[in-house]
């Protein structure tokens, strides 16, 4: 048996497996139906937290640190991002009294 | 690092040939060099200035050809140079086996060359410094003149085909831009257009020889070519079709440049440029170089003889068909246009009989009396404020007796009355044609007899009716030549204010008050224009007698000088480079030379006396024998219908062609080019949907496409 097959059938993994797609697919579905861009906003951070719990599960099942420093660095960058994003929400904000991403469609074919 | 001290050494071990071939070198660098300068700070610092370092220039490249032509006519150095000495300074460009180089050939023919082309390209550059004084563009006229001399002495004194191609379009290039110097007058830019055009089929020619000849021999140099393989008989058998095409194709190339039938027609229309120009393309710079081109390839025609003889017909034929022309011309540099185009005949007559040196002779006198020629005519024009009608004038030796005696010693020359220039040469060559071991030379000689009649006829039929008779001016006598270019006016008042010591104002004088100026300040014009007249006059007067004179045995100098040079008929042996070079030309003996000089001379006094009756004692008369003779004088006014027929057989049926193409094209733009202009803007406005603005539509795109390459991945793992 190959150890891409175990990972997956393994029961403890599978669950944090499953819990990490739940959270990427709620941001995702959330990011593609929202139009507050600052729910938009927090559903690419739910995104991002989907693959940092896939990231710890597979570091513990590996037995390898790896992965767990890796998500250190990970929300750290997220952190800045936040800023960094919130800040450009602000801006966009104060252009068109609105937090409507759809009033942004100025570039188009 | 370069040390001067270390070339010096080294130049000093060199035997003098070598350093010899180093002092060429220099030659084609003084113009270039005045070339850039005037180009560079002609415009905004010599200006009027502009001709000082053409001059100086040339003049040093003048020198420079004295000293080899010392160098190879008198064992100044301890060693007479007569044979022929090459040498190649650096790589022009490689490409596979073939190494162009960059190098000098010097033998007694491109010395001689040399010397004259530099010559008489510095009288007729002093002469343009007053002749186009105050003209507009006066530096770019003097640029051109220094590219064009620069051309012409790359061409003389290159060692290899290529190198010579190089300074053959060098050639090309100045006089279209010289003739297209008026460039606001349509004519003159029409006739730049025609030499060129005209110039390019006898340049495709020549390049095609320069392929067939790398082709053949393997390489370009002069001395691989001629003195290689091609003295094998086994080496010609093999390459027969070679050996056809080679010369064929030279003789295209040298008759587009020298203005032979069926390409001399760009020749009389070059005279829209000014009369210097005239003066240099005929006398010095262009014409000549197709002589040369043959001159200098003889061993190669030497192996085809009716490739040879071809070149002779054809020669003696435009000899022949131009001098009935310049009989029925009324503008006098039209005249002398034609009358170039019947000598450079006899130049190709020469050669045909394998006679180089009577023929580069002919040139050589021809460089005077030409450039002559064309210098007081120019002169003759300035006076008369641009007009060159010779019914229009008459009796002008009265008011420019200088002008009149210079033209006078050139007419002379070129009708080849006994004892100047024009009666050697054409004698050398007719008695050579005459005594040719091929039974079509007599021919040839006898139709260059005929023509030499008319030659002295026409020659002084323009000069009898300008300058002898009663005082007629034109209405334009002493105004300066009003300018093409049209400028503002203060430069135009300034302009005026210098042409050349009339002192008109723009409303312009009449003939009378010329007149009156006349009585002053003769039609001659400054020194700086009549000066170099009088020298080529003297040139003209006597530079013949090098033909008879100076030279060992019963040769004459010139004959002697270049009797190594491998263009003779009958000549066996040239010493160096290596020793053996047979020639198939042998010379018979038909005609003694003291009887052909006797014929030759009395056809030219009869041709004068002729003209002297018609145009000069009784004019009545020419008038009468003229409407006597309607048609045939129509035919020559026409000049044979050359430019009717080229332009209804040539010009008109490709113009069609043009416009059947240019249908053509229209409808290949309209199906083809739009096409590849349309297909990418369908392509566009089929995606343009995709590009809405809205977020949300772009990151299902993304999902969509994330998932659709997991999917596949998915698959392709299964």
């Amino acid at each position: 048996m190959n150890p891409v097959t175990t990972s997956f059938t393994d029961p403890v993994l599978a669950r944090y497996l499953a819990l990490g797609a739940v959270l990427f697919v709620i941001g995702l579905v959330g990011f593609m139906t929202r139009r507050n861009m600052i729910m938009i906003f927090l559903s690419t951070e739910i995104m991002f937290q989907g693959v940092a719990v896939n990231l710890i599960a597979l570091s513990r099942y590996w037995h390898n640190a790896d992965g767990q420093s890796f998500v250190i660095f990970l929300l750290t960058v997220a952190a800045a991002e936040a800023s960094l994003a919130l800040g450009l929400v602000v801006m966009l904000y104060r252009r068109r009294q609105t937090l409507n991403v759809d009033m942004w469609s100025d570039l188009q074919g | 690092m370069f040390h001067l001290t270390e070339f010096y050494s080294w130049a000093g071990q060199l035997p003098p040939s070598q350093k010899a071939c180093f002092l060429a070198a220099l030659i084609p660098l003084f113009p270039l060099a005045a070339m850039v300068i005037i180009a560079a700070c002609g415009g905004k610092i010599l200006k009027k200035h502009s001709h000082v370092p053409a001059i100086i220039g040339v003049a040093m490249s003048f020198v420079v050809s004295l000293v080899l032509l010392l160098l190879f006519s008198t064992g100044i150095l301890g060693e007479v140079m007569r044979s022929a000495y090459h040498i190649s300074f650096a790589t022009w460009f490689s490409a596979g086996a073939l190494h162009v180089p960059f190098g000098v050939y010097l033998d007694p023919l491109s010395v001689l060359f040399i010397s004259f082309v530099t010559g008489i390209s510095l009288l007729i550059f002093i002469y343009s410094s007053g002749y186009m004084e105050g003209d507009y563009g006066y530096f770019r006229f003097f640029a051109y003149l220094s590219m064009f001399v620069a051309a012409m002495t790359i061409l003389v004194l290159a060692n290899n085909f290529l190198l010579v191609y190089l300074g053959w379009e060098g050639v090309g290039l100045a006089s279209y831009l010289l003739i297209g110097y008026y460039y606001p007058k349509n004519s003159a830019r029409d006739a730049a257009t025609k030499a060129f055009v005209v110039n390019r089929i006898g340049d495709t020619c020549f390049a095609i020889a320069i392929f067939m000849i790398y082709l053949t021999f393997h390489s370009l140099n002069f001395a691989n070519v001629f003195y290689g393989p091609l003295q094998s008989a086994s080496f010609r058998a093999a390459h027969a079709s070679m050996m056809f095409w080679i010369p064929l194709l030279l003789m295209f190339g040298a008759f587009a440049k020298s203005a032979q039938f069926p390409l001399h027609v760009w020749l009389p229309d070059a005279m829209e440029g000014p009369t210097p120009v005239s003066a240099l393309i005929h006398a010095a710079t262009m014409v000549t170089a197709g002589v040369y081109l043959i001159a200098r390839c003889m061993p190669i025609f030497m192996h085809d003889l009716p490739v040879l003889h071809l070149v002779g017909i054809i020669g003696t034929f435009t000899a022949f068909m131009a001098a009935t022309i310049a009989m029925c011309q009324y503008d006098l540099k039209r005249i002398w246009a034609y009358s170039t185009v019947s000598q450079l005949g006899y130049m190709f007559m020469g050669l045909g009989v394998a006679a180089g040196s009577a023929a580069v002779f002919h040139v050589f006198t021809h460089a005077f009396f030409k450039a002559l020629l064309f210098l007081s005519t120019g002169s003759v024009m300035h006076a008369m404020g641009g007009e060159l009608d010779i019914r229009k004038m008459s009796g002008l030796a009265r008011r420019m007796p200088i002008t009149a005696v210079c033209l006078l010693m050139g007419a002379l020359a070129l009708a080849g009355f006994p004892g100047w220039a024009g009666f050697f040469s054409k004698d050398a060559i007719l008695s050579a044609a005459m005594n040719s071991a091929w039974s079509g030379g007599p021919w040839l000689a006898v139709v260059g007899l005929i023509t030499a009649l008319i030659t002295a006829y026409y020659t002084f039929r323009a000069f009898f009716r300008v300058f002898m008779g009663d005082l007629v001016l034109p209405r334009t006598a002493g105004l300066h030549e009003p300018s093409v270019f049209t400028l503002p006016a203060d430069t135009d008042h300034e302009r005026h204010a210098d042409a050349g010591g009339h002192d008109n104002g723009p409303s312009g004088h009449d003939a009378h008050s010329a007149d009156h100026q006349g009585r002053n300040t003769s039609f001659d014009g400054p020194i700086s224009m009549w000066g170099p007249l009088v020298i080529l006059a003297i040139g003209a007067t006597t530079v013949g007698w090098l033909g008879v004179w100076g030279g060992h045995g019963d040769q004459g100098w010139i004959q002697s000088f270049l009797s190594r040079v491998p263009m003779n008929a009958g000549l066996r042996y040239v010493p160096t480079p290596p020793a053996g070079l047979p020639l198939p030309v042998t010379a018979v003996q038909r005609l003694s030379p003291a009887m052909g000089m006797t014929i030759g001379g009395t056809l030219a006094v009869l041709g004068i006396l002729i003209a002297f009756y018609f145009h000069w004692v009784n004019r009545h008369a020419a008038d009468i024998v003229k409407s006597a003779l309607r048609p045939v004088v129509t035919f020559l006014e026409n000049k044979w219908y050359f430019d009717e027929i080229y332009h209804y057989g040539l010009v008109m049926p490709l113009w069609f062609l043009g416009r059947i193409l240019y249908g053509l094209d229209h409808v290949l733009d309209g199906i083809v080019v739009n096409f590849f202009g349309y297909f990418p803007q369908f392509v566009g406005w089929i995606l343009k949907p995709t590009q809405s603005g809205r977020l949300r539509y772009y990151a299902i795109g993304m999902v969509s496409g994330l998932v659709f390459v997991i999917l596949g991945v998915l698959y392709l793992l299964r």
